[in-house]
């Protein structure tokens, strides 16, 4: 990461075929299949040129750090935390966002830290180049975070900053530490090439005292009285505790940094330096240190900082970290810390555009996408737009991934994408031949035409076949019976067959009649409700009225009619059950009359 | 960062397009070898030709996939045999693009030809549709003559009428036009158009206010705005193509080059990344070296999964500013 | 009691679908080994953690790839488990002396329908018989040792089975997504024993059987209620209690305490559910059947209170944001996988 370009990335497939010309296609979210292609009349005109060698096509996605297992610990843990954030901010008061924020993000460095923890004590066969490129990007994302936290977000009364500062030097820069160990660690100590370094590092990062420049002034006697000419190191000392620029500038090369410098001279000569003067001494340092052309991105963001410059610090970490996680995370912070002042106008736009590319990222994935539709909750209309659009486009590869998608759904009140998830998953279940499933899942979608057509189906099979295959689930449709004329039918049909079944006769012949007057049932299911009618034609107590009787002997003769005339155009459609029911015809003729003969009969003596 | 991996196309003869289906879970071919081929991901994560079928007696130049509510497909399982739904014989000329309107619209289909007829089909009653706006379709033209004014015209669809209308002409847009799509519009009050021409531009359309509160027959009025206008190809562009989300804009050119557009949080339009083949053989194709993103974990196990290169860079390994 | 519980949250980077306890060697053992299965990835395994007796993190011991989504999790043996996968199969994995994995036997395609592989979705076992169900609507005994299958039962329609349980060796219950129960006699030339209807078409996601009354199961429902059925009166369930906001996940009984009862869901709830303090059931007329073996006690699952609803629930652990997939209890430690790649150990869920 040492050349940044500010132009775009230019990258290569090595491929002789796809050099010539290449198209590419955007499938999903992020990925890009890039095939060899001539332009349409380029190729119209040598249609008989073949290419050489195989055509390969390449599927490229854009990789990044998050995808590792290391960042998934990290994507899981901080999405707890970033929810509980929008929801106390929320709810706080405007005093107690601030302490609210600090320890937000806190969590988020701890979360970092365990991460670097756990990238330090993975043992397994990992590309060892990888982990280490990983510990560095967790170590800067940690270290921007804390300056970030003391420089925006846990700003002390009074804009003191210094002694922060300090903490955070010696957190992030323990190269002092180590030496004094080193040193102590020899027999001499002083004879250790590194114990005076040891010292001179580790007076610069000392505690600051209040009677700092009472201290200071005895030094500066002291030395101008000669007290330490005898030893050399001492004297340098002293002449650092002094905040002797020209003795700290000439121990550069002991300090990491300029940051490192540039805390330590302010330690020595303006320890109560405030928040705004901090960008006057950072640029000193960088100076010092050798100007801008030595400073890495790490710098820029590290001095953006220092300079309060929210905008160029969110801009210079998307150069540094190869990763959407930190901007929006950090985004996310500053936003709620400073979003509403003036000057950080830009804050909310910036803050939903970033954590929608974040988001992006994570819904592309397949197992991470869950992840990603908590972030889009927050991210407003495009947020929600996003999540409709991922949630319609998750393949629906088993059962309960479909539930969890229509629980996501059903949470967020999008009605339309779970009618469009079940209508699916019927047509599916259909082309699988799994009509009781298609109907359940025809039901949830409420798509009458769909569960019509299902309903068709079972009844063009109960045709065929004389049995229903999903008679428990059509005996408890319940209201989802209402959905389409022909469900209602089959529920209905279902209900005359148990009554029947029963014993129920007179019931029974009540609900058929009924079927056939409402013309709820269809034309070819007729031939079938008059043979169900001729056992109770036929049954010794009357049970179907002359009235009943005529609505009978009206259908037949509606049928007989449209019999004749199909039979001349052509076969027909349910031939098994037309031809057993032309056989029965007359039989049903007969009853239908004799039994009409019977109920005037009866209905008579009754009034009478 | 970009990773890839190779799959063999099995095609014979160059390949005229690449369409994935609503999940991006399965793929279809088309090639001058006059076949289409359908290729399903199977559970390593492979792509795996599952259906291939020879069509028509010329060149296939265009695929595409309708939404699944109206075609009933297994997503499980791999079809054996597909089925030619039907067979639309209609122009007389080379079509030169077809594309299935959004789901919202029911089954609709355009197509255009070499002819300048465009012809749009319609499945009538599949499902009852509630329309919010009215349909719109975007018409490019590659007559060559740029003294002929725009090429990109706008026509929308009234429901009173059953016609479509001309609402709109892009003047600004005088070359010959290869390639346009509409952006998936994911919460956004205007309408995204990328258009491939002798350069890659990027308009947007915005509905004026009045349109709103008049009733659906009138037609609508636009604000037409120019978003980017990009010479980075420096030739013909003749493809463009959105991401589901509307955010990125893939362009193809004849300097050989696919090239990414992204907005950043003020709609300012950027090439973020440009990818090139080179006329080197890879020896990454073996499968052999080269990162593979796969970790294995702890395990012993044999699983061969689809193995990802990582692209190299030939400039700059840049982290590209997206704001 | 839920107080003192101590929560720890540990991330594994893959979504967990199943968690289960390795079996303890005694019946009044401690267990330190649990396995899980995961979900969604582009490679999912199973693994074996090493739970430490202390508060600490569970750790790594190995894992396996496995293809396709680990749909459930089930000790046949001690040593012995097995899979359930969502391209159809089932795989039999055994513990070796280090607690590693291998494995043993494998049933592929046990699940299938037109056009492909059919999940398999939940298996049951009785010690010696694997029973597995999946969205073909099949029900398949096999047996460990045996690559054949032992039995398959199919359904009508094809309506996805979500969940089995042994009731008695030779008795399963299964349901599906119509709600349907369906009791099966093994040993019958005709199986069918028994259909149980829930209300209003709403699927049950999972079943738990008692430990010790057998004809006890409790089922888990798409709406989030938790239903108890005795087996012996099948005309409708003894109690339905709402409870989750979604569909229920899993559910479990305590193995040693089953009055008490532990559920998930995708609500990303975790609920402890406490009848202990339940009155006992008062003989009830409409029992006709109920001949208790002597000695054998009557549950406090089917008293007036239960059946009213009245009974103790309590969240084991925040609210999570994304589905609670699996749990499982051993003496006084639950655990539980969540798809928010994460394994929670939960100590002293309960005095024990």
């Amino acid at each position: 990461m040492n050349m940044v370009s500010k132009n775009s990335g230019r990258w290569s497939i090595k491929d002789p075929v796809i050099a010539k010309d290449m198209h590419g296609v955007i499938g999903g979210i992020s990925t890009l299949m890039v095939f060899p292609h001539k332009a349409h009349s380029e190729a119209e005109k040598e249609t008989q040129s073949k290419t050489e060698g195989p055509v390969k096509m390449y599927q490229v996605e854009s990789f990044s750090w998050l995808w590792s297992r290391q960042a998934r610990k990290l994507i899981n843990e901080s999405v707890g935390t970033y929810l509980s954030l929008q929801a106390a901010v929320k709810e706080a008061e405007p005093d107690e966002c601030k302490p609210l924020l600090v320890k937000k993000c806190r969590e988020y460095r701890s979360m970092i830290q365990a991460c670097v923890e756990d990238v330090n004590m993975s043992q397994e066969c990992e590309d060892q180049e990888e982990i280490k490129a990983c510990g560095q990007l967790l170590y800067k994302m940690e270290l921007i975070l804390s300056l970030i936290e003391i420089l925006f977000i846990d700003i002390k009364p009074g804009g003191l900053v210094l002694g922060q500062l300090v903490m955070w030097i010696r957190v992030h820069f323990t190269q002092c530490i180590e030496k004094k160990n080193e040193a102590m660690e020899s027999d001499h100590p002083h004879l250790h090439p590194a114990y005076w370094e040891a010292v001179y590092g580790g007076v610069s990062v000392a505690e600051f005292t209040v009677r700092w420049q009472h201290w200071q002034s005895e030094c500066e006697r002291r030395l101008q009285e000669g007290h330490f000419t005898t030893c050399h190191q001492l004297q340098t000392v002293c002449k650092i505790l002094c905040g002797n620029q020209q003795t700290i500038n000439s121990l550069i090369d002991l300090m990491d940094t300029w940051y490192h410098l540039m805390v330590s001279t302010l330690l020595f000569t303006c320890p109560t330096v405030k928040l705004f003067r901090l960008h006057n001494a950072a640029q000193d340092a960088i100076t010092s240190i050798g100007g801008e052309q030595r400073t890495t991105p790490l710098d820029n963001v590290l001095l953006a900082a220092m300079e309060a410059d929210t905008h160029q610090v969110i801009k210079e970490c998307q150069q540094v970290l190869d990763n959407t996680w930190f901007t929006a995370h950090v985004t996310d912070l500053l936003c709620h810390t400073m979003g509403q002042k003036t000057g950080q106008k830009f804050l909310p736009e910036l803050r939903e555009s970033l954590l929608l590319d974040y988001a992006s990222v994570l819904v592309s994935h397949s197992s991470l996408w869950q992840v990603g539709i908590l972030y889009l909750d927050h991210c407003g209309a495009s947020g929600i737009a996003m999540s409709q659009m991922v949630l319609q486009r998750l393949p629906l590869t088993d059962d309960s991934c479909v539930h969890k998608i229509i629980q996501m759904a059903s949470d967020r009140n999008f009605d339309s994408i779970i009618v469009g998830v079940c209508r699916i998953m019927g047509r599916r279940a259909l082309s699988q031949g799994r009509l009781g499933s298609a109907i359940w899942w025809g039901v949830r979608s409420r798509d009458a035409a769909f569960t019509s057509h299902l309903a068709h189906q079972i009844l063009h099979k109960y045709v065929a076949e004389g049995r229903f295959e999903s008679s428990q689930l059509l005996d408890h449709l319940g209201p989802a019976m209402l959905l389409s004329d022909t469900l209602t039918f089959l529920g209905k049909y279902r209900e005359f067959h148990m009554m029947y079944q029963d014993g129920n006769f007179q019931d029974a012949a009540t609900l058929l009649v009924s079927l056939i007057s409402s013309k709820l049932a269809p034309e070819y299911f007729w031939p079938v409700l008059l043979l169900d009618a001729l056992p109770l034609l036929k049954s010794e107590e009357p049970v179907i009225s002359a009235e009943q009787t005529y609505e009978l002997m009206y259908c037949l003769h509606n049928l007989h009619n449209h019999t004749c005339k199909r039979g001349k155009q052509g076969p027909l459609e349910n031939e098994v059950a037309s031809s057993a029911f032309i056989e029965k015809e007359r039989d049903i003729r007969l009853a239908l009359s004799n039994n009409l003969a019977r109920a005037i009969i009866h209905e008579g003596s009754i009034e009478n | 960062m970009f990773v890839a991996k190779s799959v063999n196309a099995e095609h014979k003869d160059l390949i005229h397009d690449v369409s994935f289906d609503f999940y991006g879970k399965r793929m279809a071919t088309c090639s001058s070898d006059q076949s289409v081929k359908i290729w399903d991901l199977n559970e390593d994560g492979e792509w795996v030709c599952t259906a291939s079928w020879k069509t028509h007696c010329g060149s296939v130049w265009k695929v595409t996939w309708a939404h699944p509510e109206f075609v009933s497909g297994s997503g499980n399982g791999i079809h054996s045999t597909w089925i030619k739904r039907a067979g639309l014989v209609d122009s007389r000329t080379s079509v030169m693009d077809v594309k299935f309107a959004p789901k919202i619209q029911g089954l609709q289909l355009a197509t255009c030809s070499a002819g300048g007829v465009v012809r749009i089909y319609e499945a009538p009653d599949v499902m009852n549709l509630n329309q919010l706006h009215a349909p719109m379709i975007a018409v490019g033209s590659d007559d060559p003559n740029s003294g002929s004014g725009g090429k990109v015209f706008i026509y929308e669809f009234s429901a009173n009428t059953h016609k479509w209308t001309k609402v709109e002409t892009l003047l600004t847009v005088t070359e010959p036009v290869h390639d346009l799509s509409f952006a998936p519009n994911l919460g956004r009050s205007y309408h995204l158009l990328g258009i491939a021409t002798k350069d890659v531009r990027i308009i947007t359309l915005k509905p004026t206010k009045e349109d709103s509160t008049q009733n659906q027959s009138s037609l609508s009025i636009f604000e037409v705005r120019q978003a980017g206008q990009f010479d980075d190809h420096g030739s013909t562009v003749w493809r463009v193509c959105w991401n589901l989300t509307g955010t990125i804009l893939a362009s193809s050119g004849d300097d050989g080059c696919v090239r990414l557009w992204k907005a950043n949080y003020l709609d300012i339009w950027k090439c973020i990344s440009t990818l090139r083949g080179e006329a080197v053989e890879n020896v990454t194709d073996a499968g052999t070296t080269g990162g593979s993103l796969q970790q294995s974990g702890a395990t012993g196990s044999g699983h061969n999964t689809a193995r990802y290169f990582k692209l190299a860079p030939t400039a700059h390994p840049a982290h590209v500013p997206w704001h | 009691m839920v107080g003192k519980a101590v929560v720890s949250k540990k991330y594994v980077s893959r979504k967990v679908k199943a968690v289960r306890w390795k079996p303890p060697l005694s019946d009044y053992g401690r267990t330190d080994t649990l396995v899980t299965g995961s979900w969604g990835d582009t490679e999912n395994v199973v693994g074996v953690w090493h739970v430490p007796e202390s508060e600490d993190d569970p750790t790594l011991v190995n894992q396996l790839m496995h293809s396709g989504n680990v749909n459930d999790i089930q000790y046949v043996t001690r040593d012995m488990f097995a899979a359930g996968s969502s391209t159809g199969g089932v795989k039999l994995y055994k513990h070796n002396n280090s607690n590693h994995i291998e494995e043993k036997m494998s049933w592929d395609r046990l699940h299938s329908f037109l056009g492909g592989a059919a999940p398999c979705t939940a298996l049951a076992t009785n010690g010696d018989q694997i029973a597995s169900v999946g969205e073909d609507g099949k029900l398949v005994i096999i047996n460990p040792n045996q690559k054949a299958t032992n039995r398959t039962i199919e359904s009508v329609g094809g309506c996805s089975v979500y969940a089995v349980v042994y009731v008695r060796a030779s008795e399963v219950v299964t349901a599906n997504m119509q709600g349907h129960l369906k009791l099966w006699d093994l040993r019958a030339s005709q199986p069918a024993k028994a259909t149980l209807l829930s209300p209003d078409q709403i699927a049950v996601c999972h079943l738990a059987g008692h430990p010790t009354q057998q004809h006890l199961v409790a089922a888990g429902g798409e709406d989030g209620a938790l239903a108890i059925w005795d087996m012996r009166n099948t005309g409708q369930p003894f109690s339905i209690i709402s409870a989750h906001n979604g569909p229920i996940s899993e559910v479990k009984f305590h193995p040693g305490a089953p009055e008490h009862l532990f559920t998930c869901g995708l609500d990303g709830q975790l609920l402890h559910w406490d009848a202990s303090a339940s009155a006992r059931p008062t003989h009830m007329s409409s029992f006709k059947s109920t001949r208790e073996l002597p000695g054998g006690s009557v549950t406090v699952w089917l008293s007036s209170d239960v059946a009213r609803g009245a009974i103790d629930t309590t969240c084991v652990i925040p609210q999570s944001p994304l589905p609670i997939n699996s749990i499982d209890v051993e003496g006084t430690t639950l655990i539980a996988g969540s798809d928010n790649e994460a394994i929670f150990t939960v100590r002293k869920v309960m005095l024990y």
